[in-house]
């Protein structure tokens, strides 16, 4: 069984012809299902836990943005009944529907959900909480350490530290070659280039400082530094990135930045 | 600095997996399983099951154990390398090298012991003295 659930906005009158539009089309394709309309994200957790326990779900979809997805996977983490993820990147196209390959239409969206094309993807431990995509850590003389037997310091002072779980659409295929979502580690990508934020990498000059691997990292800051985890919500640093997590199943377009 | 396909290293290099900037150190034992490249500072040990290659700019004050390597730098310490060494005019190496093959420019310095056989050949001899004095 099918089960859609829908990002908060999507009560909003604005998106009622689309959603209707979506509606018809999983309905016309043989894809109906249960729908859970999110008043808030506080039900999402204590839904997904009830949804798990009945194990009657075959596939849930996430019919939202990026950080209902990261939600709804870190969520179903630690559940032992995991039912496989769909996404519908209802408000366009997103970083994570990108390097996952599934169309911001629609119609294209629906298409992929229907194809049923499944990879593993390893939502990543940071503190108490999880990520899905990336963290990024905005500081003055960051420490990593990975894999508790090296240690990393930059020479240039500031330094933007990304932890990679995604491959992203902006990032040559040099970088996105090594990154996979499905195997137990994280890439870190060190710029010390003064950035906004990893969603402004896009500049073609853009230079990688350093370019690493672990299945564990942790980052320390003289002072502590805003860390940005999947680009909607902030924790501070220290920092501890574990990979010893569940994978999930998750479907994927055939265009996808990862094999 | 590596800058993505444009960096003159990364003609040699398809895929690599760990990249040392030469404003990164790292200290501490580094282990790899693919391509490193390293223009920054590095203390400690630094192995790869495959290619390392040693920029420039690079200071590297460690044990290396790989595949291949390609070394531009300055090195301080035993360099490990399984089949072929490149050293290129300005490298310098304070330390022992073990390696198969060894190919040096004008201008590179080895201050060490250089020696042209790997554990793979030692094996193979010892297995083949066996194998005489068996016939015997």
């Amino acid at each position: 069984m099918y089960h859609y659930i829908y990002h908060r906005s999507l009560h909003d009158n604005k998106h009622l012809k689309k959603v209707l539009g979506f509606e018809n089309r999983i309905n016309a394709m043989g894809m109906r299902g249960k729908i859970t309309r999110l008043g808030n994200y506080s039900v999402l957790e204590e839904t997904i836990k009830k949804d798990s326990e009945a194990n009657k779900t075959s596939t849930l979809v996430v019919v939202g943005d990026d950080e209902l997805f990261s939600r709804t996977l870190s969520a179903l983490e630690p559940l032992y009944q995991k039912p496989t993820v769909g996404y519908i990147p209802f408000f366009g196209n997103t970083a994570m529907s990108i390097s996952m390959g599934i169309p911001c239409d629609n119609e294209g969206a629906v298409l992929t959900l229907a194809k049923r094309r499944t990879e593993n993807l390893r939502p990543i431990k940071i503190n108490d909480g999880f990520f899905v995509c990336s963290a990024v850590v905005f500081s003055d003389n960051a420490q990593i350490t990975i894999n508790e037997s090296y240690k990393i310091t930059t020479a240039s002072g500031f330094s933007e530290t990304m932890i990679l779980n995604l491959p992203q659409s902006f990032f040559s295929s040099l970088i996105n070659s090594n990154i996979n979502p499905s195997d137990s580690r994280v890439e870190v990508l060190v710029s010390c280039k003064k950035n906004e934020g990893i969603f402004k990498l896009n500049k073609k000059n853009q230079t990688i400082d350093g370019f690493f691997f672990g299945e564990t990292v942790t980052v320390t800051t003289d002072s502590v530094s805003d860390v940005l985890v999947d680009g909607f919500y902030k924790i501070k640093t220290p920092i501890t990135v574990n990979t010893d997590t569940n994978p999930i199943s998750v479907i994927v377009g055939k265009d996808r930045l990862f094999n | 600095m590596f800058k993505g396909k444009e960096g003159a290293q990364l003609d040699a290099i398809k895929e690599p997996e760990t990249i040392i900037g030469p404003s990164m150190s790292v200290s501490g034992d580094f282990k790899g399983d693919g391509d490193v490249v390293v223009d920054g500072k590095v203390k400690g040990t630094l192995k790869t099951k495959k290619n390392v290659y040693v920029g420039e700019t690079a200071t590297i004050n460690a044990d290396i154990f790989a595949e291949n390597g390609t070394i531009a730098g300055t090195v301080t310490g035993k360099v490990t390398i399984k089949d072929r060494l490149e050293l290129v005019s300005g490298a310098k190496i304070t330390g022992d090298v073990v390696t198969r093959t060894i190919y040096m420019e004008a201008g590179a310095k080895i201050n060490g012991n250089v020696t042209m056989e790997t554990e793979d050949d030692k094996k193979a001899s010892i297995a083949t003295v066996t194998e005489e004095e068996k016939k015997k």
